[in-house]
């Protein structure tokens, strides 16, 4: 388990200090996927630097397991960062080692035996599925190889704790999906706690149990993912699921904008509320994605305009969702001479 | 007056000579002084591993001073410690001494910046990985920046020939004396055009070796 405890950084620049991360709480539980989001320039580098002690907090405690790594300094914080596993953003592999030095490089500067060193190498590289590049040097490897030897490198110690920063930037769809499943894997069989430091949408929707989003360095959401999914006034929610363009509706309809709630939505709810409330329904546009085994989304339709709200509310309660109606019909709003034609 | 072709390796050989001599003995010092400046000047820089704005500003001051003097002025100026260190102002010996001191300002500038170039991100990873700051320079800083090292001492090395042929003309030997002493004050044409000839070729050679020896260094995807 690791707790950030009221974490603050300042940066003086110029005489002036620069407040990048404010007050920073944040715990994530042995085994859990936490991912920590944010535009740039929200100090989520900044916070990746504090966690593993790169950078030291300007106040604030890092706790991992009971230990303040945070109070450490010198040899004892060298000693107690095998405690965490740091992936980086690419490039950060040793270019004149191989892929299997790369990897020894914790177990060298531990110092560990030669027999243990070559059976651990052995042990990770396997772990990541990379046992045939051992000899490679990382230009020799592909991006996602080169991720793969990172994350081999950050295990070597066997630490209870991942962090990634940044660890599928720069890396194509097919390789980050294939990243964030070894990872999804690996904290299933290490019991590992892994925070992931991203901007992508994709990566918390694919591998994250819990969410934190920071803004001008402060914590400004944070909850399980599923949580903020059912959570219509959530600002991360509109981000994991983007409102995509919906088609106008026809004449006399009325467009309402439904969520997915917290609770299971049957997949064939809008037959069950077209039984409900007796009349047709148009779907004009819908975000449905699934996360964690169940559906998450945001859905535009149509009911005719003449039907009460009343009943309509009800009806798509029953099936777990919530709505409202648009004031204005946005596609009618935006494209005012096909709506006169 | 010329002297003749049959003549010139008579001359030119041991002047040969000495210029390896002196420049290889400078070199070894410099590598030996140098490297360790270069890499005080990294990590007390913004970017180094101990930053230290008022540390970094004087040592960097004090390796300009060495850096702004052309060699001839510096050799000059330096007589005094010369003799103090070797007892005479002319000759091989002599010549070591300014052209050690010249050098080792460049070559700190050279190892300075062959580390810079070292990705942070390499860095970073090195320190999380638990290594001390002795670790992190044998095995990130001087590892990685290996082939920028030696593509920065082979320009030393080229550099330091030159200073050599400068000292030749205070006496030092070598294929700089043989050049101002023959080639120029007594119009032989002939050893002018050998030292002339020599020395491009030496350079060239360095050159060559030194290209060929970061190439090897360099694990690209090849």
């Amino acid at each position: 388990m690791i707790v950030l405890d009221r974490l603050t950084k300042e940066y003086v620049v110029g005489g002036a200090a620069s407040r990048v991360l404010d007050d920073v709480s944040l715990t994530v539980e042995r085994g859990e996927i936490a991912a920590v989001v944010g535009p740039s320039g929200a100090g989520k580098s900044t916070l990746a630097k504090c966690i593993n002690l790169l950078e030291r907090p300007t106040s604030g405690r890092v706790l991992v397991d009971g230990v303040e790594l945070s109070a450490l300094r010198g040899r004892a914080l060298r000693r107690s960062r095998h405690s965490i596993g740091t992936i980086f953003q690419g490039a950060s592999l040793l270019r004149r080692r191989t892929a299997a030095d790369n990897v020894a490089l914790p177990l060298d500067y531990f110092g560990v035996t030669p027999a243990d060193r070559h059976r651990r190498v052995a042990e990770v590289l396997e772990l990541v599925g990379l046992s045939d590049k051992a000899a490679a040097y990382p230009a020799q490897l592909s991006g996602g190889q080169q991720q793969r030897v990172g994350i081999a490198r950050a295990l070597a110690l066997r630490p209870g704790i991942l962090l990634a920063d940044e660890a599928t930037s720069g890396l194509d769809p097919d390789t980050t999906a294939s990243i964030l499943g070894l990872l999804r894997d690996l904290r299933d069989e290490l019991d590992l706690t892994v925070i992931l430091i991203t901007h992508e949408m994709d990566v918390v929707r694919d591998a994250a149990d819990t969410v934190w989003r920071l803004e001008s360095g402060r914590v400004a959401e944070s909850g399980p993912l599923t949580a903020i999914l059912a959570d219509a006034g959530s600002r991360l929610r509109g981000q994991l699921l983007p409102h995509r363009p919906a088609a106008a509706g026809d004449e006399g309809v009325r467009t309402w904008q439904l969520s997915y709630g917290a609770d299971l939505v049957p997949a064939d709810w809008l037959l069950r509320v077209a039984d409900e409330v007796d009349a047709r329904i148009g779907l004009l546009g819908a975000t449905v994605e699934s996360v964690h085994g169940r559906l998450a989304g945001r859905v535009t339709v149509a009911f005719p305009g003449d039907l009460p709200e009343g009943r309509i509310h009800a009806a798509l309660g029953r099936v777990g969702l919530t709505g409202q109606p648009t004031l204005v019909p946005s596609a009618q709003a935006e494209l005012p001479e096909r709506a006169s034609a | 007056m010329n002297t003749p072709w049959s003549d010139v390796p008579e001359l030119l050989i041991p002047a040969l000579g000495e210029t390896l001599v002196m420049v290889g003995i400078v070199m070894l010092l410099i590598v030996l002084l140098g490297t360790p400046l270069g890499l005080v000047l990294h990590n007390t820089s913004p970017s180094g591993l101990f930053p230290n704005r008022g540390l970094y500003a004087a040592i960097s001051s004090i390796t300009n001073v060495g850096r702004s003097l052309p060699f001839l002025v510096l050799m000059a100026a330096v007589i005094p410690f010369t003799r103090f260190v070797v007892g005479t102002n002319i000759g091989v010996g002599a010549a070591i001494v300014p052209m050690t001191l010249a050098g080792i300002p460049f070559a700190a500038r050279l190892v300075q910046n062959a580390i810079r170039e070292v990705p942070r991100e390499i860095t970073a990873a090195g320190i999380a990985a638990g290594g001390s700051p002795v670790q992190i320079i044998r095995t990130v800083q001087l590892s990685e920046a290996l082939p920028g090292l030696v593509g920065g001492f082979t320009i030393n090395l080229i550099a330091l020939i030159e200073y050599s042929a400068i000292a030749g003309a205070i006496g030092a030997g070598g294929l700089g004396y043989l050049a101002v002493n023959y080639g120029y004050q007594r119009f032989d044409g002939t050893i002018m055009l050998s030292c002339v000839v020599t020395l491009i070729l030496a350079a060239q050679l360095l050159q060559f070796a030194g290209d060929r020896t970061v190439a090897r260094l360099t694990r690209t995807a090849s």
